[in-house]
């Protein structure tokens, strides 16, 4: 049966627009990316809305917003529910470039499209999230149990097998990620069928090493197979190819310069992905070069990318490997960069800055701020390196030129700003929330299970969602261990039994394995019924997680302190902990699973009311998020004047390393929005550090993938036309069709049907296998017999079996023999013996010829080019066998041709079987 | 059922007799029945693969190697190093810098990691002994540039093979891997424990089911005490040494165990910090700490568990060990209790064998084995309760210190193992790394087990150098795409096409010659052929010839001969034909003013079908150009003789033709039929053709050597060209 394959491009067929594919195969549909741009606007969503039902499977390649920047978006507002895949680094950097996001966004607007939850949601606590290592196979779509049998028999009695497994979907679905460079984890999508065919989605790849990451080799792995449909990009085809050291100097000699005239440099940046590299670089030229600046990286996000990047050594490149298994040179732990997660802390540098900073739109983000108030000064630099979206303030700054005499840009900016709310603001805020709060104590606490009220944890802050993410990040360093535990051990515990499913799950621990199978030491504590003490039990009897917030503070305001010697076994609070602190503790061995994750009791999430009496201060501030929030003990106890916000800690003592956001508090804020004027006087340059590949090296990679069908998207209409020009001239030996679709265009294709057979031993044996190139190559004629082939794998069902064709009348003479057989052969369906030469681009020459003739034991020199003249024989019987290389006609100048010419001798018949060999003839 | 018996007898063949195209062969070079220098082959079709490359503990210098030179190391494709213990690794340096090794060596991330730190460690060492050293640091240095890393669950194709690791417990990075050779699917676990532990999660159970699962037994038929058990009694056993004011000495590997056994330690010091923080454990191995950033990082290798503890605090910075930098001067001034872990674990030299003889002699003091204790070390020897040792200055020391044998290695125990085949269900077992006595013990047991379970199970438990043989067809299924592919196969259906087989490995494809470049790199091209040969009779003789030949049999073996358009000659004359629209045949007239004499020229396009139709075209005009009569006349009874099937007269009428084709060339010719002789006289030589011997007897050398050569091109003439020879 054919397989059906669509390709539709949601979005992404323009070089400006996100990247957003269908592919259906058969009845399975596959999304391929959902990116979003910074606007945010949900009316361009529209057409993956429209799909959204049929979705199957969603895979992602990269982690930046072009790439996935729409997943908080439908899975949190329109529901999306389907698998989604990638490797690790594109889930978590991933979150990471949409927490970068929001924060910018919502930072400047009352942003509103979607909020933290549905990023958690998208992201962290999405269970049907699968992580793939590169390289490795899942099974999308398993393929039918009978498919050999289906393929086989064939006969009517195979039938109904054969419509069994034209059910399945391709013959069942298979996908790999392979490494596509430029983005830690990022990734080129090999889509296996189970008919053989191969579907590659391979956008945005580097096909150069760089420091951060290994190159892409997804056309070593394609090397032997084409692809029946490969999708790539074309936002580089116009590119020149550049040079790489030169580009890394200038780059780097812009900034000396700028910075040894007392000027400061802002590069815009994303929030983990390219930002790495740049890091790198600035960090080892730093480290040598003698400049009187301190490159400075600045993102609410980076401590905890950077902890992440640390741990996943696996994906980077050899050389940060290398280092590390040589050196134990722990990557990023960078000699002179500085990492800083807010523009306050900019202050500590003395002297001219190098600044990376993010949002490299410049719409928002920590880079808007400094473009604010550096770029008014003609001493400083702003450095783009990458291209902007239109419409953005990147854009107006690049496209800008001020030789045109136009005079500096002159820009008229609005800028937002949080103001926190004071004085009868913020009391009615707070009343408000009281009200909600109790409303949900009321309904809420009977209502439903466990997660409709999670969902009001938009009350955490980016700071324990931070926290969290750098825990599933594993983070290892003390310094953000202390910070987490010190500063935000209430939630943090909640949090982590709420991700820890997530992780079980998402990640190879199988979920009927205790989640701490050995550290059965650790005690635990739990609330006394009767007393309302804590108590430590060494039996898993009560889930005392979520009340130990709660309860610690009782305990310690009892003046009981703790006991080192009893509980705290592997657990260690700082010395300076202003607060008890429990160790985080875990769920009971076994917990049971739904759809969800983690079945949690609803008892643990009921709110006390205000009138629980000593409870109470503490009850407020958990109301939101179900004891989730960390307390300020002193103050709280007091009277509850920290507001519902449940302070972050600012103060809190151990928190002198916190990531930024343990310190962003959550103080309810207004949005001040302002206008100003902004005349461009910096001067402004651009690097190309996209980390894509130019447009001849692409084709060039392209060409050697050889595949059937090429889909170019994502480029401007020049650059997609001059790409897929390039590669039919390239590829037309191959009959490789290219296409161009435009929005909403399906690209159809249908892939034949294969069949599957054994061959027998014997026939096995007496193939004359000759190599062509990488391939091994023989001439084969089978007749088909019903097989009961042994030993063939997964089914056992009967596959065909191909023995020898034995010629009927084998006792004709030489000559009628070998005519009955070549007419035995031009009369069947597969027409007769052929020529093969070896695989295009590996080179034919005689000069090879010639070196193979020698070593055979022929003379042979060259009269005139393109003619080889072999010496053979002697004295009277010597001749002369002329082989010539070349095209036969200009029609078909991409079919090698070599002719043969000479006496009729036994030396003509050796020549030839050289020249069979080295060409691969079969 | 007979089969297999006749295999499992197969087995105590020596290696080489069976081949390795439908029997794999399974040959340990290390770890046949012992353990230690772990080092096995499979040989499948034509591919070689190496799991692990250890040394002995117990053996020092090239004597620790495995087996390396029974087989031809060239040959391996691919080494595959399961974890960083040095029996399972520390040859490779010697195995990349001083044998023929040519293949491709993979490990995973934490094994590449802490493998270099450790061999360093040994090189450093091996510097200031007198002994030859297996490698030095640079051979190390070499070594880690061509080590390849590879990640859990990551499909690698390695020439044209499957690799694919799997955790397997143990220490971090440990793996199992799985190789898949034409179908053949075969598990290597290396040293493995499904049970998971305070910092790793146990072994994965692979999704396939392999066909060869070669499995460690280091344990035998053993089981290991419940963990609580254990830990309890090797906590109670050092509680009860330090009360009665004595010293624990715990020698042990420095990786891996360890730092299980330091966390279980370092919990319980912290819990009874009261009675116990006075006492130190020490730990005598400067490893420990370069490890702690391959955990750190590579924490994806460890269990949840322990990933979580990594949000609190640093768990591989013990809050009650300390490190010892000078076992000597500890040796001598320090007198107190204490817990000491020292390499290496068998007690063979080096810091574990200075404290061992410094307190042996103390009955106070015990020693406490956790590792699995090898064959010929110290380590097992105490165990068996000798009551002196020697020393190493060669002193006899009476031993009066407490031995237990406790063991926290974390190998499979025997229901781990049992349990882990019943899971996996492998119709052959290869067990290695085990005693002699524990492996056949084991292997018994499993035999019975599966025999209980209704499973089809050979185990095999080959010594050194023992090559197991056993039986797979390989997989040669191929897939018919395209063209060929669009109908189902129907039996005895004839398909025809080019297979393509993927490079050096075992996919393959039948396509049809012009879907090459569709589904393949390959381009299709032409070769065309002309041949020239010389006739002295008209074309018209000629092309009488050809149509006899090819229209004279009504049935399949029919050609048409056709005329070239426009190729006639004067008068209407027929210059040129076509034989069956494949081999043009052009008669090319004498031209005395070019000096060119008359020939036929035959064209046609190279390939198997045009070489045979060829070959079949030259047979019949060398047979109607050039003969004489006689010839002619010496043929056609040739023809009826072997048609009448007499021989004798089939070679009496091959002699008269081979005697008037010589006469031909060199003249006279006079044929001695009895003896199946021809003299000729050339030029006042005589030469004398003994046919039948296929011999030429002439006093000119040079003569005799044309002579030689006519026969020979005459043979080709007389039997046409072939056919199978040349298509090959």
């Amino acid at each position: 049966m054919e397989t059906s394959v669509r390709f539709t491009p949601l979005s992404g067929v323009d070089a400006e627009s996100p990247l957003c594919y269908l592919l259906e195969i058969d009845s399975f549909t596959i999304l391929l990316d959902c990116g979003w741009d910074e606007n945010f606007d949900p009316a361009a969503l529209e057409p993956i809305k429209r799909v959204l039902p049929r979705i199957n499977a969603v895979l992602l390649s990269h982690p930046d917003l072009a790439h996935l920047g729409a997943l908080p978006y439908l899975v949190g507002k329109c529901g999306l529910q389907a698998p989604i895949c990638s490797t690790k680094p594109v889930r978590r950097m991933g979150e990471m470039f949409m927490f970068e996001s929001y924060l910018a966004k919502q930072a400047i607007s009352d942003f509103e499209t979607f909020d933290l939850d549905d990023v958690d949601a998208a992201f962290r606590l999405n269970a049907s999230w699968t992580e793939l290592r590169f390289s490795q196979r899942h099974q999308l779509v398993p393929p039918p149990p009978d498919s050999k049998a289906a393929a086989a028999t064939g006969s009517s009695s195979g039938q109904p097998a054969a419509a069994a497994a034209a059910a399945v979907a391709g013959g069942g679905i298979t996908i790999t990620a392979h490494p596509a460079g430029r983005y830690p984890g990022g990734a080129v999508w090999r889509i296996s069928l189970g008919c053989g065919e191969e579907l590659v989605y391979a956008v945005d790849y580097n096909h150069r090493k760089e420091r951060l990451l290994n190159r892409t080799h997804f056309d070593e792995l394609l090397a032997a197979n084409q692809p029946a449909l490969l999708v790539t990009d074309a936002v580089n085809a116009l590119t020149e190819k550049s040079d790489r050291h030169r580009r890394d100097e200038e780059f780097l000699d812009a900034i000396t310069a700028t910075v040894e005239a007392e000027g400061s440099v802002l590069i815009p940046t994303d929030a983990a992905g390219r930002v790495l590299e740049l890091a790198l670089l600035l960090d080892e030229h730093f480290s040598k070069a003698r400049v009187a600046a301190a490159p400075v990286i600045l993102s609410a996000t980076i401590k905890t990318v950077l902890e992440f990047a640390r741990t996943q050594l696996e994906y980077l490149g050899n050389e940060l490997v290398q280092a590390f298994s040589l050196k134990r040179a722990v990557p990023f732990s960078f000699r002179k960069l500085s990492v800083i997660t807010r523009l306050e802390e900019l202050g500590a540098f003395p002297g001219p800055k190098v600044v990376l900073a993010t949002m490299p739109s410049l719409e928002g983000g920590p880079a808007r701020e400094l473009l604010v108030q550096w770029a008014a000064l003609p001493r400083n630099t702003i450095i783009f390196t990458e291209r902007a979206q239109a419409g953005t303030l990147a854009a107006a700054l690049q496209t800008h030129d001020p030789s045109a005499g136009s005079g500096p840009l002159r820009l008229r900016l609005r800028m937002g700003r949080r103001m926190p709310l004071e004085g009868e603001e913020l009391a009615e805020w707070q009343a408000a929330k009281v009200a909600a709060a109790q409303e949900l104590a009321e309904h809420g606490g009977s209502a439903k299970d466990s997660l409709p009220l999670l969902s009001p944890s938009c009350h955490l802050t980016p700071a324990s969602r931070l926290a969290a993410a750098a825990r599933l990040a594993s983070a290892g360093s003390a310094a953000a261990a202390a910070a987490g535990g010190g500063n935000a051990g209430g939630h943090t515990t909640a949090l982590s039994q709420l991700t820890s499913p997530a992780v079980g799950r998402g990640g190879s621990g199988s979920t009927d394995q205790p989640l701490r199978a050995s550290t059965g030491s650790i005690s635990r504590l739990v609330r006394d019924s009767t007393t309302g003490a804590i108590v430590q039990t060494l039996t898993a009897s009560t889930p005392g997680g979520a009340g130990a917030g709660a309860g610690a503070q009782k305990h310690h305001s009892s003046g009981g302190g703790w006991d080192a010697g009893l509980l705290m076994d592997g657990f260690e609070p700082p010395e300076d902990a202003a607060f008890p602190m429990f160790p985080d503790e875990d769920e009971p061995l076994y917990c049971e699973w739904d759809e969800y994750g983690a079945v949690l009791g609803k008892d643990e999430f009921r709110v006390p009311t205000l009138t629980d009496g000593v409870g109470a201060a503490a009850g407020r501030f958990g109301a939101g998020g179900g004891d989730t929030m960390d307390v300020d003990v002193g103050d709280s106890a007091g009277g509850g004047s920290g507001g519902g916000g449940g302070s972050g800690g600012a103060a809190g003592p151990g928190g002198d390393e916190a990531d930024v956001a343990d310190e962003v508090d959550e103080a309810p804020t207004k949005l001040v929005l302002s206008e100003i004027d902004l005349e461009v006087h910096a001067a402004i340059r651009y690097f190309d550090f996209e980390g894509r590949s130019d447009g001849k090296s692409a084709v060039e990679y392209l060409a050697r993938v050889a595949p059937r069908r090429l889909a170019v998207v994502h480029g401007s209409a020049a650059a997609r036309a001059a790409m897929a020009a390039a590669l039919r001239r390239d590829l037309t030996y191959y009959g490789t069709q290219v296409f161009t679709p435009e929005l909403g265009e399906a690209l159809e294709a249908r892939l034949a049907a294969s069949q599957v057979a054994a061959l027998g031993p014997t026939l096995a044996e007496s193939l004359g296998v000759r190599q062509a190139g990488q391939y091994g190559v023989a001439w084969l004629e089978g007749r088909v017999t019903a097989g009961q082939v042994a030993g063939t794998a997964a089914s056992g069902a009967p596959t065909p079996v191909l023995e020898p064709v034995l010629a009927d009348d084998e006792d004709l003479p030489g000559a009628m023999a070998a005519a009955a057989t070549a007419r035995l052969s031009s009369g069947g369906g597969a027409g007769a013996g052929s020529v093969l030469l070896a695989q295009a681009g590996a080179v034919l020459t005689l000069t090879r010829l010639k070196a193979a003739l020698l070593a055979a034991g022929f003379e042979s020199h060259f009269p005139s080019r393109g003619v080889l003249a072999v010496m053979v024989g002697d004295g009277p019987s010597a001749a002369t066998l002329i082989v010539t290389l070349g095209s036969g006609t200009p029609a078909d100048d991409r079919v090698v041709h070599v002719s043969l010419d000479g006496p009729a001798s036994e030396a003509y018949y050796k020549v030839r079987e050289v020249i069979y060999e080295q060409f691969g003839v079969c | 059922m007979a089969a297999k018996r006749k295999l499992a007898e197969e087995v105590a063949v020596e290696g080489g007799e069976l081949d390795t195209s439908n029997h794999a062969h399974v040959i340990p070079l290390g770890a046949g029945s012992e353990v230690g220098r772990s080092c096995i082959i499979l040989k499948y079709q034509d591919k070689t693969v190496m799991f692990d490359c250890g040394i002995h503990p117990a053996y020092k210098g090239m004597d620790s190697l495995p087996l390396l030179d029974d087989i031809d190391i060239a040959t391996v494709d691919v080494a595959l190093i399961t974890h960083f213990h040095l029996d399972h690794c520390a040859a490779v340096p010697y195995l990349l810098r001083k044998t023929r090794f040519k293949g491709r060596i993979f490990m995973t991330h934490p094994t590449k990691a802490i493998y270099y730190s450790l061999l360093r460690n040994l090189a450093k060492g091996a510097k200031h002994s007198s002994e030859e050293a297996l490698f030095n640091e640079e051979d190390l240095d070499a070594s880690m540039e061509q080590i390849e890393v590879v990640d859990f669950y990551q499909t690698i194709e390695v020439a044209g093979m499957q690799i694919t690791p799997y955790r397997a417990g143990h220490v971090i990075g440990a793996a199992m891997f799985l190789v898949e050779v034409a179908g053949l699917r075969c598990l290597y676990t290396g040293d493995y424990s499904r049970l998971p532990d305070r910092h790793l999660p146990g072994a994965d159970t692979p999704p396939v089911t392999p066909h060869i699962v070669i499995v460690e037994s280091t344990y035998g038929t053993s089981r290991h005490l419940p963990r609580q058990q254990r830990e309890q009694l090797l906590l109670d056993t050092i509680r009860t040494t330090l009360n009665r004011g004595g010293r624990v000495l715990m020698p042990i590997v420095a990786l891996g165990r360890a730092q299980e056994l330091l966390l279980l330690l370092d919990e319980y010091w912290e819990a009874h910090k009261s009675e116990l923080s006075g006492i130190p454990i020490y730990q005598a191995s400067s490893m420990m700490s370069k490890a702690l950033g391959v955990y750190q990082t590579y924490v994806e290798s460890l269990n949840e568990d322990i990933k979580k503890v990594f949000h609190e605090r640093n768990p591989f910075k013990f809050r009650h060990v300390q490190t010892l930098k000078n076992p000597a001067h500890f040796i001598a001034d320090y007198s107190g209790p204490c817990v000491i872990m020292a390499t290496p674990s068998g007690l063979q030299s080096g810091a574990s064998r200075d404290f061992f003889e410094a307190w042996c002699e103390d009955a106070r003091n015990t020693c406490i084995i956790c590792d699995f204790a090898v064959q010929g070390t110290l380590a097992k020897e105490i165990l068996g309760g000798p009551s002196s040792i020697t020393t190493r200055e060669g002193r006899r020391v009476p031993l009066r210190i407490a031995v237990h044998n406790i063991s926290f290695s974390a190998h499979a125990d025997f229901d781990q193992t049992s349990g882990f085949l019943d899971t996996v269900k492998p119709p052959h077992v290869v067990l290695v790394h085990g005693e002699y006595g524990e492996m056949r013990k084991l292997a018994k047991a499993l035999k019975d087990g599966a025999k209980a379970a209704g499973l089809a199970r050979e185990v095999y438990t080959p010594v050194l150098q023992q090559t197991v043989a056993i039986e797979h067809q390989p997989d040669r299924s191929v897939r018919l795409q395209g063209r060929l592919g669009e109908k189902p196969l129907r039996s005895s259906d004839v398909v025809r096409g080019v297979l393509v087989r993927q490079a050096g490995g075992f996919g393959q494809q039948l396509l049809h010659p012009d879907d090459l470049p569709r589904y393949t790199k390959l381009l299709k091209g032409r070769i065309t052929q002309r041949q020239a040969i010389s006739v002295d009779v008209p074309f018209s003789v000629i092309r009488l010839a050809l149509e006899v030949m090819f229209e004279g049999v009504e049935g399949a073996g029919t050609l048409p001969v056709t005329s070239v358009q426009g190729a006639g000659g004067k008068g209407g004359e027929v210059l040129a034909v076509t034989v069956g629209e494949t081999v043009e045949v052009r008669y090319v007239a004498a031209d005395d003013t070019s000096g060119t004499v008359a020939h036929v020229v035959l064209e046609w396009e190279g390939g198997r079908h045009g070489d045979m139709v060829a070959d079949a075209v030259i047979a019949v005009v060398l047979q109607a150009v050039g003969e004489p009569v006689e010839a002619t006349n010496a043929e056609s009874a040739m023809i009826r003789a072997r048609a009448a099937g007499d021989e004798a007269a089939e070679a009496a009428a091959e002699l008269q033709l081979i005697a008037a084709l010589l006469r031909s060339q060199y003249g006279t010719a006079v044929v001695d039929e009895s003896g199946g002789s021809i003299s000729l006289t050339v030029d006042g030589v005589s030469a004398l053709v003994d046919y039948r011997a296929g011999k030429v007897v002439c006093e000119d050398v040079g003569l005799q050597a044309r002579i030689a050569k006519s026969l020979e091109r005459l043979a080709v003439a007389i039997r046409p060209v072939g056919v199978d020879r040349l298509q090959e």
